[in-house]
């Protein structure tokens, strides 16, 4: 379907995918055993938003390419599969590959947010810098992440403050929890840059 | 055709009192407290890199303009009293001002490189806004690097580089805070300073020159 979509059904099926993954980012893990908490994945909401943001920004004024629609549409279906998962059994391993998808995402919107800026905004930003400004925009939601995490850690009870975790021990398990999004950003990101430049090499998007 | 001399200023008084300070401050230490490899390294090392901007004029590398060397120091030299004289364990508020201070300083360097790339004809020609887009990414980057560097020395070599999660989160408002406000300088410098040469105003190597004008 996507393969012979014109930009903008394209576009709309990135929108609809985004809207679709913020709103199932709303549940709750383990929903269906344990039922209503508030244990929902703001995070991915605010990066399915910003995407919907930046893609309406864009309009008309970027044509996007089939492969840079795939893939920025991929991550998307992959995290609405994986999330049928985390309703019914939230695990680490569930968790950490649905930050590697965020990574993924956030990657594509910073590039066609990047390529919105060059065909509309008055700037020229070349396809080396695109993918630098796409690598950056996911590492900025990682850094976001941090401030959600701490917050989550604060509010479930565990030890956050220095006189809390004398222990080297306990320090690192607790830092290890903090910066695990930052972590899967850091590698998913140059991951995802690499693809990205693969993909947009040669493209329409290079020629911009 | 004789080179002109570079003259010795306040600036490099400056500098070398910070590095002369610091190298003092660093005997010190090692001769009261228990830590002292890290404390003496990092002295050591912070008093080299206060020298840095004044080599790099008499080398006729570039010529950093005195603000941002004296911003330089500030922050080199904070740093290094922090760890010499236990400041970062003696007040709270410590690290913050640090990192606020050092994220200034990082945010005008990484402007200051990007306005160099920055032309109308180049491979990036960002306005104002962009300009200050850009750096906020940056520094938020920059930021999280720094952090998960931290968090793998400590795995690593059983280092005590990242404290709790309390003190990584402020250290990361602290960075972000600083980030703003280096943006926010740079939008205004832009709108004020549209023709700016960087290459020109830094007295830039001629290699130096070439090397920035080929990578853009």
């Amino acid at each position: 379907m996507v393969f012979k979509m014109s930009g903008r059904e394209s576009y709309s099926a990135v929108i609809a995918s985004a809207a679709v993954v913020a709103v199932l980012s709303l549940l709750p893990d383990n929903i269906i055993r344990e039922g209503w908490s508030w244990s929902q994945d703001w995070m991915w909401f605010i990066v399915a938003m910003a995407g919907i943001a930046i893609i309406w920004y864009s309009g008309c004024s970027v044509q996007p390419s089939r492969h840079l629609m795939i893939f920025s549409i991929l991550p998307l279906i992959l995290q609405v599969i994986l999330t049928t998962f985390r309703i019914l059994e939230s695990t680490d391993e569930i968790w950490i590959l649905s930050l590697a998808l965020q990574t993924w995402a956030a990657t594509a919107f910073g590039y066609i947010l990047a390529l919105a800026l060059n065909n509309k905004a008055g700037m020229r930003i070349s396809n080396r810098w695109r993918l630098m400004f796409a690598l950056m925009f996911a590492c900025a939601f990682s850094g976001l992440y941090i401030f959600f995490m701490f917050t989550n850690l604060w509010f479930t009870g565990y030890p956050v403050y220095n006189y809390d975790l004398i222990l080297f021990a306990d320090r690192i398990e607790m830092n290890k929890r903090l910066m695990t999004p930052p972590i899967v950003a850091t590698f998913g990101s140059v991951v995802a840059t690499l693809f990205l430049r693969a993909v947009t090499k040669g493209s329409q998007e290079d020629s911009q | 055709m004789t080179k002109e001399r570079v003259k010795f200023d306040a600036v490099d008084l400056i500098c070398i009192a910070a590095s002369l300070a610091l190298i003092i401050m660093a005997l010190q230490s090692y001769l009261i407290t228990d830590r002292l490899k890290y404390q003496l390294y990092t002295g050591l090392f912070s008093a080299l890199i206060c020298l840095l901007p004044m080599l790099l004029k008499h080398k006729r590398i570039m010529s950093i303009p005195s603000p941002l060397v004296l911003l330089i120091e500030l922050a080199i030299f904070l740093h290094g009293y922090g760890v010499l004289l236990m400041q970062y364990d003696n007040m709270a508020w410590y690290d913050s001002v640090t990192h606020t201070t050092s994220s200034i300083v990082v945010g005008l360097c990484a402007f200051y490189i990007l306005l160099e790339v920055n032309r109308p004809d180049g491979a990036l020609d960002l306005g104002p806004m962009g300009m200050s887009m850009f750096l906020v990414l940056i520094m938020m980057t920059f930021s999280v690097y720094w952090e998960v560097f931290e968090l793998f020395v400590d795995l690593l070599a059983g280092t005590n580089m990242q404290y709790s999660p309390f003190d990584t989160t402020r250290d990361m408002l602290s960075n972000a805070f600083g980030g703003f406000i280096a943006s926010v300088y740079a939008r205004y410098f832009m709108k004020n300073h549209p023709h700016y040469d960087v290459a020109e105003e830094f007295r830039m190597h001629p290699y130096l020159r070439r090397l920035l004008s080929s990578k853009s």
